[in-house]
């Protein structure tokens, strides 16, 4: 048993202190001095001394703390005899780990000191590469932050300033495309997107939106453009990525996935309202099963074909419908160009009604007014806003002396400045029929001339209210028979000016029928406007106010459904699809489904319902008889309309979209940016 | 069950639940388009903060911040915990900017050195105790003289001894220089013995040369050999002790620099 090395006895083990920044200079060679060094680094050792010159001799000076007085003293030239024993203190480990991390500390400081000069580029302190898309933009770093504009701005841009949408402004510079309300939920307006969600609400399986505060719809909060896309992840990094649960943090209605509890497409597509009515059920079944098919274009076996009338379209997403021309002209062109229908009219010298003061000759009264017997008993809606000059009718259509007067003042005022006389009775919002009266204009100097020769004179002395001249008695043709003509025309016969649709696709019926569809409904809506639109809304194809007639489809409004715009606008669907702006939540690609079954490809989801009990071309969900017991087209748009075809499966669909294919998820079939077609 | 038994199965518990309890939060902070990576780190910020205040704790000890044995087990398992936190806050994606990189890759070895030190403080001191003497790591050069001084006096043979040539020459071919610091650090790292029985073995192969009497003193040398091998175990295992924090103490610095040039960047430039 060897004797202990370390002693721990207060004389022969003195106190270490690791924590000093120098140990003796000696140390490392085992013989450290009791002193130890100084705080600033100095050896502590004072052997020598300064000896003390007194008288021509010299004293030793050495403290007792070193040692005292030394035996031999100072030398005979004064300097001390003994010799110098101080050592070069070295730094503890301590002191050097401290200088370490001061080092350290220093460069990682200088290097970011360096990364944020004016002098540096900003892409060096890039937190990674951008996604391949937006690379060209990688070296300018305010083309996406407004932080990048100014380097002294950094802090002030990181603590202080709360712009949270300035970098979305940025990025709708290049992504103009995203909608009026960029940074709303879905990019929708919280007022439209509220509507929308009501409507689905109406289904018992749609889809719940959080009624709590945090849901942004109801919060009005704003959705910066990174909340979801997240950029320097790589050139490869998805950046549309969203996962399903992400998408319930608004849609609280939850399921494990589209398999198990996704809603059933309940209304898809055959409640789901058409730009057009057609029945495909009634067309198929009824209508094309007919032995004498009236189509002179198709034949039996090309009709019943889905790609007849549908094809995809060149990107192969959207399934088109191909034109009247192609389609429904071969059964429906006869009843629009052959229909016996006298055409709409404008303006007519319409008789007197029988009830006016006019006890008087009536000549005498309001001039020359060349009636016939089978002259209108009301004027038409346009002549009555011509003549009374604005939309808020009188409530009656009845002629009177009065209404002569002003009538003959129209008349004479388009034969001196043209159709100026006839756009300023109208307000400059009624621009759609601005276009109309331009062709009526000519027909009217016409008849001002043919039917009134003595208009000037006697608005002459009618105005300095003298007799009215007396002139002869306008002849009258004796056989009225329907004119072979199409288009504008003047049948002096009843004395009117008319307009006999031309073809499908008429312009003046259509510019007509835009600028009555709107108004139909409001409270504010003239008399004379429900009029005409009665008359070209009735699908009885009467062409007569008030008259019912043979049935005829191919009236426009027949076929041509009515739809609200989101500011409440009624308008009529001329095309078979929407192609503007709207709110396409689902998209669907027909090409690569239609591979899968290419024989039945169609009806493998569309159905054709063959069990519709109801087959009258009348359907409640197509038109409604009015208190007069005339039929009208159905304009409530939340009214469903029954396409024929039955609805399409969530099952079928599943049966690929499922787990096992990994297709299954919210985006597979869902937009979140939901503008565009 | 002992204490520290009980202590390591709470706070690695406490570690486990926390990281736990973070995922869960961040993926439903995910789900909820609330942005929890930012949320994320500025825990991470206050992690980092809290570890390298350590130091300054045991700086500041005049100053009552609590035990300073508390403070290392908080170190200690805050610092295990820092590792999911920095996970969930990178996606355990790598990161591709130059400041996020150097970020992570200070982060990285400043944890990992956090971790090699812990293993260091937990097995090294059971192996000091086991072998030699403890003695002050600071006293070691101290007593590396005396056994010096020892052993010559050894060769420099006994009061009634004549010297052995035969001793001076093992002393000066194989134990000079052994006798002059500490030595084999390598080898006592990694618990090698090697060096010791090959000089063991060297002064046994010259016994045979030696009388009775020098075979007493070669006895003496080999005890001051294997006392000195001690000593060196000893400063080997204790410099190990303090060498880590070379690494550990100095990249904290620089992590907390570049953490906050981090943080500056990335809330200058997030949009919020």
């Amino acid at each position: 048993m060897t004797d202990p090395l370390q002693q721990f006895d207060w004389k022969s083990s003195s106190y270490e202190r690791p924590g000093d920044a120098w140990v003796c200079g000696r140390a490392c060679a085992g013989a450290p001095c009791r002193l130890g060094p100084s705080a600033d680094g100095e050896c502590s050792v004072r052997s020598q001394c300064t000896p003390e010159k007194i008288g021509d001799r010299y004293r030793c000076t050495r403290s007792v703390l070193y040692g005292g007085k030394c035996a031999d003293g100072p030398n005979p030239d004064g300097t001390c005899c003994q010799a110098d024993e101080s050592c070069q203190p070295a730094m503890s480990l301590m002191k050097r780990r401290k200088i370490a991390g001061v080092i350290c500390a220093s460069i990682s400081l200088a290097v970011c000191l360096i990364l944020f000069s004016d002098s540096t580029p900003l892409t060096l302190v890039s937190p990674g590469k951008v996604t391949s898309a937006h690379a060209a933009l990688e070296a300018n770093c305010t083309a996406c932050h407004v932080a990048g504009e100014a380097h002294s701005g950094l802090l002030s841009n990181a603590f202080l300033s709360r712009n949270s949408l300035a970098d979305s402004e940025k990025c709708l510079k290049c992504h103009q495309d995203i909608g009026d309300a960029p940074w709303a939920p879905h990019s929708v307006a919280g007022h439209l997107l509220a509507e929308s969600t009501a409507n689905a609400a109406v289904s018992s399986n749609s889809f719940g939106v959080s009624g709590k505060p945090g849901g942004y719809v109801h919060s009005g909060q704003q959705l910066a453009c990174a909340t979801c896309h997240q950029e320097h992840h790589g050139r490869s990094f998805d950046l549309a990525e969203l996962s399903d649960q992400q998408c319930q943090t608004c849609h609280k209605t939850q399921f494990d996935d589209f398999a198990h509890g996704h809603p059933e497409f309940e209304n898809f597509p055959h409640e789901t309202r058409p730009n057009i009515y057609f029945d495909h059920a009634r067309h198929i079944n009824a209508y094309f099963a007919a032995v004498d098919l009236p189509s002179q274009t198709l034949d039996k076996d090309s009709l019943t074909a889905c790609s007849t009338c549908h094809q995809q379209d060149a990107a192969g997403g959207m399934m088109l419908t191909a034109d009247f021309q192609h389609t429904c002209a071969g059964c429906h062109e006869s009843q629009i160009v052959d229909l016996p229908f006298p055409g709409v009219p404008f303006f007519a010298v319409t008789q007197v009604a029988e009830d006016s003061d006019t006890e008087q000759d009536e000549v005498s009264v309001y001039g020359q007014w060349p009636v016939t017997e089978s002259s209108l008993r009301q004027m038409p809606p346009v002549m009555s806003l011509l003549v009374h000059g604005d939309t808020a009718g009188i409530g009656s259509l009845s002629m009177t002396p009065e209404l002569i007067w002003q009538c003959k003042e129209l008349l004479l005022r388009v034969r001196n400045v043209g159709e100026v006389a006839l756009a300023e009775r109208v307000p400059e919002s009624h621009s759609l029929l601005h276009g109309i009266l331009c062709e009526l204009a000519p027909l009217l100097i016409t008849v001002s001339s043919s039917w009134f020769p003595g208009l000037r004179d006697e608005l002459a002395a009618h105005t300095a209210e003298q007799p009215l001249p007396n002139f002869p008695d306008v002849a009258t043709p004796e056989h009225q028979a329907m004119p072979p003509v199409r288009g504008w025309y003047i049948s002096d016969g009843d004395r009117t000016i008319r307009y006999r649709p031309v073809a499908h696709a008429d312009p003046v019926l259509r510019r007509l029928l835009d600028y009555l569809v709107p108004r139909i409904g409001q409270e504010s809506v003239s008399t004379e406007l429900v009029e005409l639109f009665t008359a070209l809304s009735n699908p009885s194809g009467s062409g007569e106010i008030h008259r019912s007639g043979p049935l005829a489809t191919g009236r426009c409004l027949s076929c041509h459904t009515t739809s609200t715009d989101r500011d409440g606008t009624l308008r009529v669907n001329w095309n078979t699809k929407v192609l503007g702006d709207y709110f396409a939540f689902t998209r669907f690609r027909h090409d690569p489904h239609t591979q899968i079954d290419v024989a039945n490809s169609c009806l493998t989801c569309h159905q054709i319902l063959n069990d519709q009990q109801q087959l009258d071309f009348y359907r409640p969900e197509y038109f409604r008889r009015d208190d007069l017991g005339l039929w009208q087209p159905q304009p409530e748009t939340s009214c469903p309309l029954t396409s024929g075809l039955g609805p399409v499966k969530r099952s079928h669909c599943a049966s690929c979209h499922n787990e096992s294919t990994a297709s299954h998820g919210c985006l597979e079939c869902h937009n979140y940016h939901v503008h565009g077609p | 069950m002992t204490h520290f038994v009980r202590r390591r199965i709470t706070g690695l518990t406490l570690v486990v639940v926390l990281s736990l309890l973070l995922t869960a939060a961040t993926r439903l902070m995910e789900d909820n388009l609330l942005r929890p990576r930012t949320w994320l780190g500025w825990v991470l910020v206050v992690i980092v903060l809290f570890l390298a205040s350590y130091r300054l704790r045991k700086q500041l000890a005049m100053l009552p911040l609590g035990a300073s044995a508390a403070w290392l087990q908080c170190h200690i398992y805050v610092g295990l915990l820092s590792a999911p936190v920095f996970l969930l806050h990178t996606g355990a994606r790598w990161p591709g900017g130059g400041i996020e990189v150097v970020t992570a890759v200070l982060f990285l070895t400043v944890f990992c050195t956090g971790i090699l030190g812990l293993f260091l403080t937990r097995m090294i001191p059971p192996r000091l105790t086991d072998r030699g003497e403890e003695v002050i790591r600071e006293r070691i050069p101290v007593f590396i003289r005396i056994l010096r001084e020892e052993a010559e006096a050894s060769v420099a043979g006994a009061k009634n001894a004549a010297p052995s040539e035969v001793l001076s020459d093992v002393y000066l071919n194989h134990l000079h220089s052994f006798f002059q610091r500490p030595k084999n650090f390598v080898s006592h790292v990694f618990h090698s013995t090697k060096p010791r029985t090959a000089l063991l073995n060297a002064l046994d192969d010259t016994r045979r040369f030696l009388n009775t009497q020098h075979e007493q003193t070669m006895e003496q040398l080999a005890a001051c050999v294997r006392r000195k091998d001690d000593l060196d175990y000893q400063y080997a295992m204790q410099s190990l002790l303090k060498y880590w924090l070379f690494l550990h103490v100095p990249l904290t610095w620089g992590l907390v620099v570049f953490t906050c040039s981090h943080v500056v960047t990335a809330m200058a430039f997030t949009s919020r």
